[in-house]
């Protein structure tokens, strides 16, 4: 339940006992939680493992009209780290692209930021999305391209009828170029599950997003993964969020990976969160 | 520290981050200079984060942190002299000053996150392979813990060389070799006498010329000396490489390919030097009227057999009222008396080394330990080698970053690192793809590669220059150059060939 009365979906993996590390993981646009399930098969096994959808996506409910902000990305993952951790608990964040830019809206709240030990941005960025993301070839240097991929991000064209035509397109925007076709077919799915409202009206918050005030506040050791070959949220986006936090515990950038990174690469994404919580376990 | 005091890389985070040293780690590394934070950032950037970098001093940058002699710089052009993923739009100098170099290092290890993988003050000093569980055993000035694979980059300008001169006990003086430069010794008005003519010996030369009072250089074998084109790198410049990344990739891509355009005199046909030698003879009678000194700093050997020096300044020192050029080593000390293998002597009241330092006998190759009891050091004798400049056999699991016949006389090593990284971090892929818990070089596989090496290097201009260079070892062979171009370097080291190892099991004991 959130501050504005909305049911979101959690779901909660491996020993429930609260003396386990909680790792929370938070998808990004136009995704939901099966977006996760590689890497919650990887860290159920020692770690309680959390997910939620966004609001309105998977199985949470739709957002009311005005009810898709930055505000609300921060709002919910504070309601759900209050009514899933023990009092006084602890998790490391993982957040993927907009599950990112959740976390370092949120790190601007003291309530998620002491609750937090670490964290883990995949395939993310604090600003500036649309002005340098190169889902259209040389979409960051050319303006009329600048507003074709401002429109790919808000619109809310139907997907699904035409998944011949979209499946190629969507794998060319979000993965990398080596990825194998069940990866292709699953992120499409998971795409495509999206309500397709609510995909636009995230893209809208996604084109104005600036969360950079957060970055710098996100005084937790902090790892940065993203993809060599990521059109979304190219490399730069990481290496400038790099730049800012206070503490940064690595720059990983994975050669010829995609914006996919916990579907692309779950092996390393499950290690990142793991070497988290383990520098947690030992600090604390 | 006051080397650097005044310039950006004034304070190099020194260690704050000597955290506890784990019980086992996948990758242990040895040492943060450039090929070490290099390995680091390569394991960072595949998504490894199962490693940890032990140095034994308190901050990055080894060499480059080490060499604080006044006028340090670089001799390769700033551009190349930097990792191809951080390029630095910002170098002031088209040959970079050591404060820079260092402070490069030091950002670079933050850039990229890398400082909380590192424990400074930590010194390996031994390392064992055990067999049992294919492991190496590591100890360290802080403790022990293991390692299933080992990198060493220890560098090979880690460790100064001192001559054994006899009487030095007695010089009352201070003495103090270029990489531990004593920065308290006031020089002003002393008498300073400064042993070599090397890179070092001839950067400290003029930079200290004008102070000191009386300078006298010892001189075995001239060098030979080459124009240094330095400039400023001016403001648009520096603004078009932050711009447009590109600029300075060509720029960078320029630079490595005149480069790269010398192998051929410096290996195959050293005739072709000869050019380079008129230019440096005309740099020579310019700069120097006298025509005694100048037949005294005139090489007798051909250019390139020891490493080409860059410099606009050293001659000119070399001529000033204050300053004496000794064409004979330094043989023996007694009291503040120095006296030259000519028989000379002059006094000093300082003592300057530019010796150089321990590079055919690879320092760390004493600590580290085979599974049969025998050091890398008494395997290797005085000969040192690798397969691919990287891999022993005997030594599974081990791979040395600037190994045997990885340097360079016309390029920047810099390349040479990277290249042996794109190697490492297949080396762990493979052992990730097969299950394995080691790679074991074959001993034949070693000795072809070695065979190969001695076989292009007969024609080097290192082989047939005619001198006698810190490239050499004690045998006459040269342990430490890679005969060829950095592109056939880079070819030989893009993969590892399964065929040259023994592949070891996981879970025999």
């Amino acid at each position: 339940m959130t501050a504005d009365g909305l049911r979101l979906n959690v779901e909660s993996h491996g020993p429930q006992d609260p003396g386990v590390p909680a790792v929370v993981l938070i998808h990004g646009w136009t995704c939901s939680v099966p977006f996760w399930a590689p890497v919650i098969r990887g860290l159920r096994d020692d770690l309680r493992v959390i997910a939620y959808d966004l609001r309105g996506h998977g199985q949470s409910d739709p957002a009311r009209p005005g009810g898709c902000t930055v505000e609300a990305l921060a709002d919910d993952l504070e309601a759900v780290l209050d009514q899933t951790l023990p009092r006084g608990g602890h998790a490391i964040l993982a957040g993927h692209s907009m599950g990112g830019m959740s976390i370092m809206a949120a790190a601007l709240r003291d309530s998620v930021l002491s609750r937090t030990d670490g964290v883990l941005l995949a395939s993310t960025g604090s600003a500036n999305l649309i002005g340098e993301a190169l889902a259209v070839p040389f979409g960051a240097f050319i303006p009329a391209f600048v507003t074709l991929q401002h429109w790919l991000l808000t619109s809310a064209a139907p997907l699904s009828p035409f998944g011949y035509l979209t499946r190629p397109l969507l794998g060319y925007m979000t993965l990398g170029p080596d990825a194998p076709a069940e990866v292709e077919a699953v992120n499409a799915a998971i795409i495509a599950a999206c309500d397709r409202r609510a995909r636009a009206a995230w893209g809208h918050v996604l084109a104005g997003i600036d969360v950079t005030d957060g970055v710098r506040r996100l005084d937790v050791p902090v790892h940065v993964l993203v993809g060599s070959a990521d059109r979304l949220t190219p490399p730069v986006h990481a290496r400038r969020v790099a730049r800012l936090l206070p503490q940064l515990a690595g720059l990983t950038e994975l050669p010829g990976v995609g914006h996919m990174t916990p579907l692309e690469a779950p092996a390393v994404v499950t290690e990142l969160i793991r070497k988290l919580a383990a520098g947690a376990g030992t600090s604390a | 520290m006051t080397a650097a005091s005044g310039s950006p890389a004034a304070a190099p985070s020194a260690a704050d981050t000597a955290g506890p040293l784990p019980a086992h780690v996948r990758v242990a590394v040895i040492g943060a200079g450039f090929s070490g934070i290099g390995a680091g950032i390569r394991l960072l950037k595949s998504g490894r984060t199962d490693f940890v970098i032990l140095e034994r001093a308190d901050a990055v940058g080894g060499t480059w942190r080490d060499n604080s002699y006044p006028g340090c710089t670089c001799d390769v052009p700033s551009h190349l002299y930097s990792f191809s993923f951080a390029p630095n739009p910002d170098w002031t100098h088209s040959f970079s000053r050591q404060p820079e170099i260092w402070a490069y290092a030091d950002a670079v290890t933050d850039q990229y996150g890398l400082r909380p993988y590192i424990r400074f003050g930590t010194e390996l000093t031994a390392a064992r392979w055990d067999s049992g569980s294919s492991r190496w055993r590591l100890r360290t000035s802080r403790g022990d813990l293991t390692a299933d694979v080992l990198i060493a980059a220890a560098g090979p300008l880690s460790t100064p060389s001192l001559p054994d001169i006899p009487g030095l006990d007695t010089f009352p003086g201070e003495v103090f070799h270029s990489a531990r430069w004593d920065h308290r010794a006031d020089l002003t008005g002393k008498r300073v006498a400064v042993v070599g003519t090397g890179a070092s010996a001839i950067q400290i030369v003029p930079a200290i010329q004008p102070r000191a009072g009386r300078l006298t250089v010892f001189q075995r074998t001239p060098a030979w000396v080459m124009p240094r084109r330095d400039r400023r790198i001016s403001d648009p410049e520096k603004w078009l490489f932050r711009r447009v990344p590109l600029t300075e990739r060509m720029v960078r891509l320029g630079l490595h390919a005149s480069r790269e355009a010398m192998a051929i005199g410096f290996v195959k046909r050293p005739g072709l030097l000869r050019g380079a030698q008129r230019i440096a003879l005309r740099h020579l009678a310019r700069s120097v009227p006298d025509p005694d000194l100048q037949a005294r700093l005139t090489p007798a050997y051909v250019l390139g057999c020891k490493r080409v020096l860059l410099s606009n300044d050293y001659y000119p020192a070399l001529t000033q009222p204050n300053t004496e050029v000794v064409a004979a080593g330094l043989a023996k000390v007694d009291g503040s008396t120095l006296t030259a293998q000519d028989g000379t002597a002059r006094d000093a009241d300082v003592i300057v080394f530019a010796t150089g330092f321990h590079v055919i006998d690879m320092p760390v190759a004493r600590r580290i330990t085979s599974a049969g009891a025998v050091t890398l050091a008494q395997v290797w004798g005085e000969d040192m080698r690798a397969l691919r400049g990287t891999t022993v056999a005997g030594f599974p699991n081990l791979c040395l970053l600037i190994g045997p016949n990885t340097g360079l006389g016309h390029n920047s090593l810099i390349h040479i690192i990277e290249a042996q990284l794109d190697y490492t971090l297949d080396y762990l892929a493979a052992l990730d793809r097969l299950g394995a818990a080691a790679l074991d070089t074959k001993p034949e596989a070693e000795q072809r590669w070695c065979d190969d090496v001695q076989r292009r290097m007969a024609s080097t201009v290192w082989a047939t220059g005619g001198c006698v260079s810190w490239y050499l070892n004690a045998a006459g062979r040269n342990p430490t150059l890679w005969p060829g171009s950095v592109g056939r370097f880079r070819r030989a080291t893009r993969r590892v060939n399964l065929a040259e190892y023994d592949v070891i099991p996981a879970g025999t004991a």
